[in-house]
């Protein structure tokens, strides 16, 4: 799930940098530092859209850096247990498969895959039906379902099912449904 | 389930009822044991905050409020509950003040008493609401969750209890098909016989590949002398023109994964720049894996690294359709120093393994098809204790026809065919296949069949229970009859001199008469050896092998096929032959030794008798 939040930030930054364009070097820095990271509380930042404030800089003692508090707002996405996702299958094995919705990575274990659906190893690994209208290989489009989210500080890992109703493949790779 | 919809920082805070702050402290519990301790805070605060606060929370957009509360959403309905019965408490509080100013205490209690009877009807009927749907989610077995994947179930979601409560089942962890994921034993166990299932109904069976010395053969380039150095990089040009897209000046980096006119170059010699390693394909290792793909699901496990094991089995199968992520390598192994099938997800009735080094099998020696060791860089020679030239040394390769892959590839043809088509005969019950080890017995049992093998001072003659001897026990698997005394039926006499008694009787009554390593080279070639290429030398105790299993059954030949190499090899045959392999029985008679127990190497019995 998505949310546009605000958080904030100690920003350091080189003397070099001091001057007209202080604050430019600033937010470019801090997009930089911050777009693309993951915090296991807030999740993966998408984007900074806009900077709220600016605070007083502080010279930290023997070094000469500024160090600005920074009060931003951004755009991140957080799994939760329960959400519907949809994902691009990376990998099929016989353990399930992995799937990645953007940043992070979904495991769908083959005891949630349905029941009609089994392994076929080969050239290219993938789950199907045994009449082979649905087959999920890598590249497939898939939706599914979040069952369970591992939280670390830096990191989100997700267990995902695709056996409910309305679940599992959307999209056979190279297009086409 | 938006951020707003279940506000922690509900009202509630005015109750001080012991059973709410019970309920909250469980509330609490599980969602720390999900949530860690941010929660925690939020809740409290929740608590101690007034109602009036509560509404401007609701409605207000303030920063904290929006970064905390969506991480506390986590807890779904779970928390909505707590809001209901908050709620619910605070009405009949509530109610209680208002009958408590005209009442007495009394009624006050039966009041409370009554919101009490309520909430625990109401926690009852959450706890069986949880557990019902969690039973709907978990097919009603989760726990005993089936395995892990990071940490968390791959059934029911949640994640492992790191801390106290049930004790934490030992898992297989099976890092080669990817990080992070484990199964408990039971799991692995279900996995195997499914998987059984599927590759049987497609008459297939496992077959677990070693690399080093079984496929191939590597040398770092810190371990290759100058004048061997020179020899390979001689090859290796001589070699790469032959494939049509490579061009001869591309050659030193073509080397490695990215080489795609490697397969060209079937007994690749391969400079592997990264690694800092020549590697040299046993020569048929290609086509041998191509046709053993059509009978097995290959897997590829090596005591090597895991880098080293991945670029191996890229170079030996560029495409991946051999092993896929069959790769199994030292660090995934359960133990050190043995590999076992156990991180294989193959039923073990249905996996052969080809080795070349019997001791690292402890579990599954029934399975294992041991193979000659192939030693193509001096330093492998060295690293074995043999004193004898090394392949590159000689100017020579193994055959590709009738190399040790290639009779290993018919001996695992004929193992499939035995195993399928005891089942086909079998007709009705076809899901009844035939236990590999068994037939891979049964296969061992044919190479020296009728042979009646008398040992003549092979064993020390204080030494009892000769037939526990794993020298015996070998020749007793190979199918031949073992004596210690002299029969006129023997066929064969083995021996290490040619002046026992035994030996003389032999010549005597035209048995054969050979060396020990006959019974070790009919155990690498799967057939009975021709006894004339194992004749005991005179009146040299040691080993004097003319010819060991390796050149009867390896036609040398020089390591680039296509075109002439600068030497002559045809001058190094047959008096360096004797040289060559003197040692080597040597280090067989150790392998033995050190696998079985208490039992003295041949060697010893030799110097002692003699």
């Amino acid at each position: 799930m998505f949310f546009h939040i605000y958080l904030e930030r100690n920003m350091q930054l080189h003397p070099r940098h001091f001057g007209p364009h202080l604050r430019d070097k600033l937010i470019s820095k801090l997009i930089q530092d911050v777009e693309g990271t993951c915090s296991g509380r807030h999740g993966f930042v998408v984007a900074v859209t806009a900077v709220e404030t600016i605070g007083q800089g502080l010279i930290r003692d023997g070094t000469g850096y500024v160090t600005f508090p920074m009060k931003y707002q951004c755009v991140v996405f957080r799994p939760f247990k329960g959400e519907i996702l949809e994902s691009v299958v990376t990998m099929v094995n016989k353990m399930g498969f992995f799937a990645e919705a953007g940043p992070v990575q979904i495991f769908v274990s083959n005891h949630l895959i349905p029941d009609d659906m089994v392994f076929q190893s080969g050239d290219v690994p993938s789950y199907e039906t045994s009449d082979g209208s649905v087959r999920i290989q890598k590249d497939s489009e898939v939706r599914l379902k979040i069952v369970g989210t591992r939280v670390d500080a830096t990191e989100i890992f997700c267990i995902g099912t695709i056996k409910d109703d309305f679940l599992g493949l959307i999209g056979n790779p190279g297009g086409g449904a | 389930m938006s951020p707003g919809s279940s506000n922690p920082s509900s009202p509630g805070g005015s109750s001080a009822s012991d059973d709410f702050a019970a309920m909250l402290d469980e509330e609490l519990q599980r969602s720390s044991e999900e949530f860690g301790v941010d929660v925690d805070g939020d809740f409290e605060g929740g608590e101690v905050e007034d109602e009036a606060a509560e509404d401007q929370s609701e409605g207000s957009a303030e920063v904290d409020d929006d970064e905390e509360n969506f991480v506390v959403d986590v807890e779904e309905k779970e928390e909505e509950e707590v809001d209901v019965d908050q709620v619910g408490e605070d009405l009949s509080d509530e109610v209680g003040g208002e009958n408590g100013d005209g009442t007495r205490k009394t009624e006050g209690w039966s009041s409370d008493g009554g919101v009490r009877d309520e909430m625990e009807s109401r926690k009852r009927k959450r706890v069986e609401e949880g557990d019902s749907r969690q039973a709907e989610s978990a097919k009603d077995l989760c726990p005993p969750h089936p395995g892990f994947m990071w940490g968390v179930c791959i059934r029911c979601g949640e994640n492992r209890q790191t801390s106290n409560s049930e004790p934490m089942e030992v898992g297989v962890a099976l890092r080669y098909i990817h990080e992070g994921l484990e199964l408990t034993e039971r799991e692995a166990a279900r996995m195997r016989r499914d998987e059984l299932k599927h590759v049987l109904a497609r008459k297939k069976l496992y077959l677990v590949l070693d690399l080093d010395h079984t496929l191939l053969n590597s040398a770092r380039f810190m371990e290759v002398p100058p004048d061997e150095e020179a020899y390979l990089i001689a090859c290796y040009w001589k070699s790469r023109p032959t494939g049509p897209e490579q061009p001869a000046g591309s050659v030193g980096g073509a080397a490695g994964p990215s080489g795609a006119g490697e397969s060209e170059y079937k007994d690749g010699l391969n400079r592997l720049n990264h690694l800092q390693m020549w590697t040299k394909l046993r020569p048929f290792a290609h086509e041998f894996l191509e046709a053993a793909s059509k009978m097995f699901e290959m897997y590829v496990y090596t005591m090597g690294e895991r880098t080293y094991a991945v670029a191996m089995a890229r170079l030996l199968d560029p495409t991946g359709r051999y092993f896929g992520d069959r790769v199994i390598s030292q660090g995934d192994s359960t133990r050190r120093n043995t590999k076992d099938l156990d991180v294989v997800l193959g039923a073990e009735s249905a996996v052969v393994i080809l080795d070349d080094t019997e001791g690292v099998w402890p579990k599954h020696r029934p399975n294992l098809m041991l193979m000659e060791r192939y030693h193509f860089f001096r330093s492998s020679c060295r690293q074995f204790g043999l004193k004898s030239l090394s392949l590159t040394e000689k100017r020579k390769d193994e055959s590709r026809e009738e190399g040790t892959l290639a009779s290993s590839l018919n001996i695992l043809r004929s193992l499939h065919h035995a195993v399928f088509s005891e089942t086909a005969e079998r007709g009705g019950t076809k899901r009844k296949v035939e236990d590999v080890r068994k037939v891979l017995q049964t296969l061992k049992k044919n190479v020296l069949k009728g042979c009646r093998i008398v040992f003549s001072r092979i064993f020390p003659t204080a030494m009892r229970d000769m037939d526990l001897h794993p020298f015996w026990r070998l020749t007793e698997e190979l199918g031949a009859t073992c004596s210690n005394t002299l029969h006129p039926s023997a066929t064969h006499i083995v021996a290490l001199d040619r002046g026992t008694d035994k030996a003389r009787w032999a010549k005597k009554h035209g048995k054969y008469l050979v060396h020990p390593a006959w019974v070790e080279a009919a155990q690498y070639l799967w057939r009975r050896p021709r006894e004339e290429d194992f004749p005991v030398a005179e009146n040299n105790p040691e080993p004097p092998v003319t010819a060991f299993a390796k050149t009867v059954d390896v036609a040398m030949e020089e390591v680039s096929r296509s075109n002439a190499v600068v030497e002559e090899t045809s001058s190094l045959d047959c008096q360096d032959g004797s040289k060559v392999f003197s040692e080597q029985p040597k280090s067989k008679e150790m392998r033995i030794s050190d696998t079985a127990n208490a039992s003295l190497p041949i060697e010893n019995t030799a110097d002692s008798t003699a």
